[in-house]
């Protein structure tokens, strides 16, 4: 059963991996789906051992573009938790400030994303252009639009002036105005509940067995958030409210990343206010100064994000480095939700998890009742199954 | 109900300017912490090498002169993190806002 | 450590008996890291199950290979009543990786298998379908990418 390659190609912004899944279809309705991962495998977790802690927090930083701050604040987490080093108190409230900062942008892509899928291309363009002054922001605080290279082991690359902090509040103040009229529309637009409405369920019992993480799991009705469960950096201090919504359908997980981007503007603000003065980085030796293991959770945009790492007393390159990204986790779950729906809202199901990959791939229709194999890429089935 | 506020937007938006930037003819500024292209101080530098050592894309090489030892950026493998500059013991290498990088030959990215 | 830690230390010594090893408690992360014999995994699963009635995460199954003759295993869990991290840590022999799947128990621990069979060379027995997750069809058989030689 060897179906055709894949289209590498970023025909779609959000995108950006490739991956294929078999779906055995009876008619109209899908049957089972495989998945088949590893198309841009790039070996990571090797070339990792063979690259120094800086060295391989670069690296580290390319696995997925638009959560980079999640990976680098991961990795520098674990790295600390293995050098024992504690990292400043103010390093830690910046830290959580770019990594909310982050989220927002995150959060606006894929929302414009999930309009543009189903036609609706003036919500998309407003979106983004509300995003565009988001990226202003990164740009001003960390130095570049998407890769922020501001977290380093003991802290982070970069202060941040009052000029800058004013900046912000003033950019957050208008964003929060607009995102409150996006998720009216979001709530009661009458051809976005059509087409995400009851779409992709996922119960609350499967979420939790199949290991759903994220907005996936938060829109199903299990209440996992590691910004409330395991405060990690400034969330000690600057509790976070999780959202959760109990509807278990695409809806349900585009309204909670529109929440949780008001939720994410809240606390960068309450974040501006209480930021203490003081240093911003500590200075951590070359090699590890112990043999032991460091390993540090965070909340991603796309859901729970885990970085594992064994370091050996003397040696400035990791033993072991793992990472698992959140979206690796919800592949049971997409499985699960797609099967039994229209072949037409595979797409719809599938943008409601937010993958980190491009799902513009071969996707192979099998109708099991002739046994017959079609081959078409999903722009071709958006088009022709909902235009 | 909703629908009129979003009919307000797109109606106003009419009316707007365009939100792109015509890029060739009108060109923005980034802001002063923008990681473009490397400035480098040649009669600070020592030729110590550890700018070479530390990049994590393995893009300086460090080249004889006969103003001695100088590091060599390849634009092309050069991924802008600056690690480069934070080690530098003399400040030799510093960040610049350039941000037009393209050449019509790749070996033109390698920056002398 | 408080009392949900402690009944969850008490239940495995009751429970596995010689198959549970040791513990530690690591109050920074608030992480409980339990290390047991690996034939006695499925029942430490079972024992988990029962402590939280069900709800309980599992975030995912790391096999390292630190250059010794053992490869160790950390199954990292995710307590929701409790609000607790348990990583459940194994070892087995290079010289005979198996384990036994726990696809049966944990649904979820389904791909992290596939991808540790693939890198390490490790036989989870029972698992449905113990293909290749990530490598590439040509890839050539019995050369495991994240063995230390």
């Amino acid at each position: 059963m060897s179906t055709t390659k894949v289209i590498v190609g970023p025909v779609h912004p959000a995108l950006h991996e490739p991956e294929r899944f078999v779906f055995k279809v009876d008619g109209e309705v899908v049957v089972d789906v495989e998945p088949r991962l590893g198309y841009v495998h790039r070996g990571i977790e090797k070339a990792l051992t063979e690259r120094s802690f800086t060295q391989g927090l670069y690296l580290i930083e390319r696995i997925c573009g638009i959560c980079n701050v999640a990976h680098t604040l991961a990795a520098v987490q674990a790295i600390e938790d293995a050098f024992n080093v504690e990292p400043p108190k103010r390093a830690k409230y910046l830290r959580t400030i770019v990594h909310e900062l982050n989220r927002i942008h995150s959060h606006l892509l894929l929302l414009g994303v999930a309009c543009e899928l189903i036609g609706f291309d003036t919500l998309f363009m407003l979106i983004w252009r509300d995003r565009e002054a988001v990226m202003d922001i990164i740009e001003m605080v960390t130095g570049n639009r998407v890769m922020s290279a501001y977290n380093i082991i003991g802290g982070v690359r970069r202060n941040v002036s009052d000029h800058e902090v004013l900046e912000m509040k003033k950019v957050l103040e208008a964003l929060v105005e607009k995102v409150k009229q996006y998720k009216e529309v979001f709530a009661e637009d009458p051809t976005i509940r059509a087409r995400f409405v009851d779409v992709g369920r996922l119960s609350r019992a499967k979420a939790l067995a199949l290991g759903a993480v994220g907005p996936t799991a938060r829109g199903s009705g299990v209440k996992v958030d590691v910004r409330a469960e395991e405060p990690y950096a400034a969330f000690d201090e600057v509790p976070l409210n999780a959202v959760v919504y109990e509807e278990e359908d695409s809806w349900a997980r585009l309204m909670v990343r529109i929440d949780e981007t008001l939720e994410s503007a809240r606390v960068i603000e309450e974040c501006l206010d209480k930021m203490p003065t003081g240093p911003v980085r500590v200075r951590v030796p070359e090699v590890a100064p112990q043999s032991s293991e460091g390993f540090s959770v965070v909340e991603a945009p796309r859901g729970e994000l885990l970085h594992h790492v064994y370091t050996e007393k003397g040696n400035d390159k990791p033993l072991r480095y793992r990472v698992r990204t959140p979206t690796y986790a919800n592949i049971p779950s997409v499985c699960e939700m797609l099967k039994g729906g229209y072949v037409a809202d595979i797409p719809a199901a599938l943008v409601s998890i937010d993958p980190c990959f491009s799902c513009t791939d071969r996707v192979a229709l099998v109708d099991v009742r002739t046994s017959e194999r079609v081959s078409v890429d999903l722009l071709t089935l958006a088009r022709r199954y909902w235009r | 109900m909703t629908l009129p506020s979003l009919l307000r937007r797109a109606w106003s938006n009419l009316f707007k300017r365009p939100a792109t930037v015509q890029y060739p003819f009108k060109k923005l500024t980034p802001p002063p912490t923008y990681r473009g292209r490397h400035i480098l101080f040649k009669e600070r530098c020592v030729g110590c090498g550890l700018c070479s050592k530390v990049c994590p894309a393995f893009a300086i090489t460090m080249v004889s002169t006969e103003g001695g030892t100088l590091p060599t950026i390849d634009l092309g493998k050069c991924i802008f993190c600056y690690q480069c500059e934070e080690v530098c013991p003399r400040g030799a290498i510093k960040r610049g806002i350039d941000y037009e990088l393209a050449t019509w030959r790749r070996e033109d990215l390698i920056k002398k | 450590m408080v009392e949900e830690h402690v009944e969850l230390v008490e239940a495995f010594k009751r429970g596995l008996g010689g198959g549970f090893l040791s513990y530690e408690y690591d109050a920074k992360r608030r992480a409980l890291k339990l290390f047991v014999e690996r034939g006695a995994l499925t029942k430490a699963f079972e024992l988990i199950n029962e402590a939280c009635g069900g709800e309980y995460h599992v975030t995912t199954i790391t096999g390292a290979d630190l250059g010794g003759d053992e490869v160790e295993f950390t199954y990292s869990l995710w307590l929701l009543p409790q609000k607790l991290r348990v990583m459940i840590k194994t070892k087995a022999p290079k010289s005979d990786p198996r384990l036994r799947s726990l696809v049966s128990v944990a649904p979820a621990t389904i791909l992290y298998e596939r991808e540790v069979h693939e890198m390490l060379g490790v036989v989870f027995e029972g698992h449905p379908n113990l293909e290749r997750l990530f490598l590439p069809e040509d890839w050539p058989k019995n050369f495991y990418p994240l063995r230390r030689k």
